[in-house]
């Protein structure tokens, strides 16, 4: 797709196997470093990342399309006028916000400004008082209670300040449950290539209780990434860790958000990621 | 991943609080089918024993004790009655009397006991030999497929039975003569399966009531000519021995009419002798034995509750430790409706293990008693038959464990997300 009409060519696969995108892109005089980009989530993003990531294992293909640099940038997490009151406290008002695809974002504030408050209306766990939040273009406010639960598990990671799991379940099961809780049937294959590119691969037998902290929040990211969300929210998820594994799960924030083309928005008050982010949202 | 496995996993992930919750639920549950089993095998056991026996005649005494002891071989003997007492009742032109089987009792053979009785005796309770034949002369009898099989006794086989029903090496009837088992009969399900059956010569010679006579020709004859003699004497009818004594009467009316239902007042009032009728009789023990199989029973309801309510307190307290995995599983997607379920189902796989658990007591339970229950009841009783009411039992576990949970899932269900995430 060398050209830019090809660019405006919109191609149609219907479940269709990585095989089949691959043949067609012999067939077409393509090499295979120059397969198009735009194969939908079910399938890969990244054209140089396809190879290496286990793609092979994922055959189904709905629908390839084309996505223009404006489609790129089309805003994946939006608030309007976005207000919150507890019973008997001054309402909360925030700012309006719009984040593009695959943009990383902090939000910034002092304690007591509402961040948490904030990251959970842009989850939809809690529900505003006043104004609207849109996440890909869905209203949260607009969706009914199981809906939006729904909507949350498909579109929406969230990695908090402590890494929670199921105690009961190993961090397999953990992630699978978090793919069987939003309605898709479970995918060892994606579970596997996911740890593994956490290097997390020799646990995915363990309880969450026998991980270390930094470990426990990997695999919490994992989680949030499971079911390739839209957006990913993370509530303060380096405030717990040493610097060392700071970094480490900044990086990894960043580079998972990259690969999977999600929005990425991160709640923190810890100056150790303030250089790290140009974006930036002050709550006050 | 599914609901069933999930829940099952957050089951495992507490063994200790949840296998008390089974351990309870498993012994209410068992204590009710162990109920059951043996109120049913039970009265089963009376009711084959009943063979279509009308009265029994004995010695004045408790008529439940008379009962016990001729028809259903387990308690003692009221003591005796002379043949001259019950010579009407032996009369085979009697108008009202059907079948009359005479038993002489008292003795035993390794715990199993000798019955001294008549060929009639097989009759009304349809018993056949399997192997051999039916008795015909003194000191020949014929044994119960259990015993057969107990004592390994077979065709041919001698023994020598003891005084009284306890096994004592020192009650045997040593100087007596030896019985000789002539067959075998087969397995009836019923208390003949457990006996042992002669002649009532056989007894009375045992015991040396006839001994004059017997030493007389067992010195003058030889040994084939002295069982000529034998025989000769198992044909005279017992109404030409006035003076000897039986244990009791076994009476089948040819009728029941008036005059027939009044001929046990008639013994009671005008005799030295009792009449008691069997159904009544165990009637009366059934209302004896009820009061305690209710006080069991009520003892068994009111432990499955307190496991119900345990259930109940451990899902309780577990969801209490588990709030944040609820919060969690809902920003995951999870429904309300999951949530709910998920808790459901953790009451109701406890309640069906612990009914799992309770019914393999129960039959475990059963069969272990057996042994003991075959000793005093003179039956068989097994472990390995499975009963209706025990799917019954299985629904209202089934309830138990499911209003036991459905508190701590409606808890679940609510559970605030944002709160509980705040709060870390």
């Amino acid at each position: 797709m060398g050209n830019n009409d090809a660019n405006n060519v919109y191609i149609l696969f219907v479940h269709a196997s990585f095989y089949d995108v691959l043949n067609y892109a012999y067939f077409t005089g393509k090499a295979k470093n120059n397969l198009p980009d735009h194969f939908c989530g079910k399938c890969f993003r990244g054209k140089n990342t396809t190879m290496e990531s286990g793609i092979f294992r994922e055959s189904i293909c709905i629908k390839a399309r084309k996505l223009s640099e404006n489609q790129k940038q089309m805003t994946m997490l939006q608030t309007q006028n976005v207000s919150y009151s507890y019973s008997g406290g001054t309402p909360l008002t925030f700012p309006d916000v719009a984040c593009g695809r695959n943009e990383h974002w902090l939000l910034l504030g002092q304690s007591g400004t509402g961040k948490t408050t904030f990251l959970h209306l842009l989850g939809g766990l809690l529900t505003p008082s006043n104004g609207s939040v849109s996440v890909n273009d869905t209203d949260l406010t607009q969706l009914s209670q199981s809906r939006r639960d729904k909507f949350r598990g498909q579109q929406i990671g969230i990695i908090f300040q402590e890494a929670h799991f199921v105690r009961a379940l190993t961090v397999g099961e953990n992630l699978q449950l978090a793919q069987k809780l939003a309605g898709h049937s479970p995918d060892k294959a994606r579970v596997r290539e996911l740890l593994d590119r956490l290097g997390l691969a020799n646990k995915i037998n363990r309880k969450p209780d026998q991980l270390s902290v930094g470990e426990r929040q990997r695999v919490a990211i994992a989680r949030a990434l499971v079911n390739k969300p839209a957006v990913i929210l993370a509530d303060e998820p380096t405030s717990a860790l040493d610097d060392e594994n700071c970094q480490e799960v900044a990086t990894l924030l960043e580079e998972q958000a990259n690969l999977a083309e999600a929005t990425l928005l991160i709640v923190t008050h810890d100056n150790r990621l303030k250089e790290r982010f140009e974006k930036q949202i002050v709550l006050s | 991943m599914n609901l069933l496995s999930l829940s099952w996993k957050n089951i495992i992930n507490k063994p200790l609080s949840m296998t008390l919750s089974l351990v309870l639920f498993g012994l209410g549950v068992g204590l009710i089918s162990l109920l059951f089993l043996l109120n049913t095998q039970l009265e089963e056991k009376f009711e084959a024993n009943l063979a279509g026996i009308d009265l029994v005649i004995g010695a004045k005494g408790s008529p439940l004790q008379l009962i016990l002891s001729s028809m259903y071989h387990i308690d003692s003997p009221t003591g005796n009655v002379s043949i001259e007492e019950v010579r009407p009742f032996l009369n085979p032109n009697h108008p009202l009397i059907k079948t009359a089987v005479p038993l002489s009792l008292g003795d035993s053979h390794r715990g199993y006991r000798v019955v001294g009785t008549t060929p009639a005796f097989f009759g009304m309770y349809e018993a056949a030999p399997a192997e051999g034949r039916i008795f015909e002369k003194t000191m020949e009898v014929t044994v119960g497929a259990t015993v057969a099989r107990a004592l390994e006794l077979e065709v041919g086989s001698t023994f020598q039975s003891s005084h009284g029903f306890v096994q004592d090496e020192n009650l045997v009837h040593a100087d007596a003569e030896p019985f000789k088992v002539v067959g075998v009969l087969e397995p009836s399900g019923s208390v003949v399966d457990q006996l042992i059956l002669t002649n009532t010569q056989s007894v009375w010679a045992v015991h040396g009531h006839e001994e004059s006579e017997e030493d007389h020709s067992d010195h003058d004859h030889a040994e084939g000519e002295g069982h000529d003699h034998e025989a000769e004497t198992a044909m005279k009818p017992l109404t030409e021995y006035p003076e000897e004594d039986i244990t009791s009467l076994l009476i089948q009316f040819k009728g029941r009419n008036y005059q027939a239902l009044n001929m046990q007042r008639s013994i009671n009032e005008n005799t030295d002798m009792q009449a008691a009728t069997p159904a009544i009789e165990i009637n009366r023990l059934y209302s004896l034995i009820g009061v305690g199989a209710e006080a069991l029973r009520w003892l068994a309801i009111i432990i499955v509750i307190v496991s119900g309510l345990s259930i109940f307190i451990s899902l309780y307290s577990s969801l209490r430790d588990r709030r944040y995995e609820m919060a969690l599983m809902r920003t995951m997607g999870g429904s309300r409706n999951f949530l709910f379920g998920m808790i459901i189902l953790e009451g109701l796989i406890l309640a069906v293990l612990g009914y799992v658990l309770g019914i393999g007591i129960s039959h475990l339970g059963m069969e272990a008693l057996a042994g003991n229950l075959s000793d005093s009841y003179r039956y068989t009783f097994t472990g390995w038959r499975f009963l209706p009411q025990e799917a019954y039992l299985l629904g209202g576990a089934v309830v138990i464990g499911f209003l036991a949970a459905v508190i701590p899932a409606i808890q679940a269900s609510r559970t605030d997300i944002h709160e509980t995430l705040a709060e870390g």
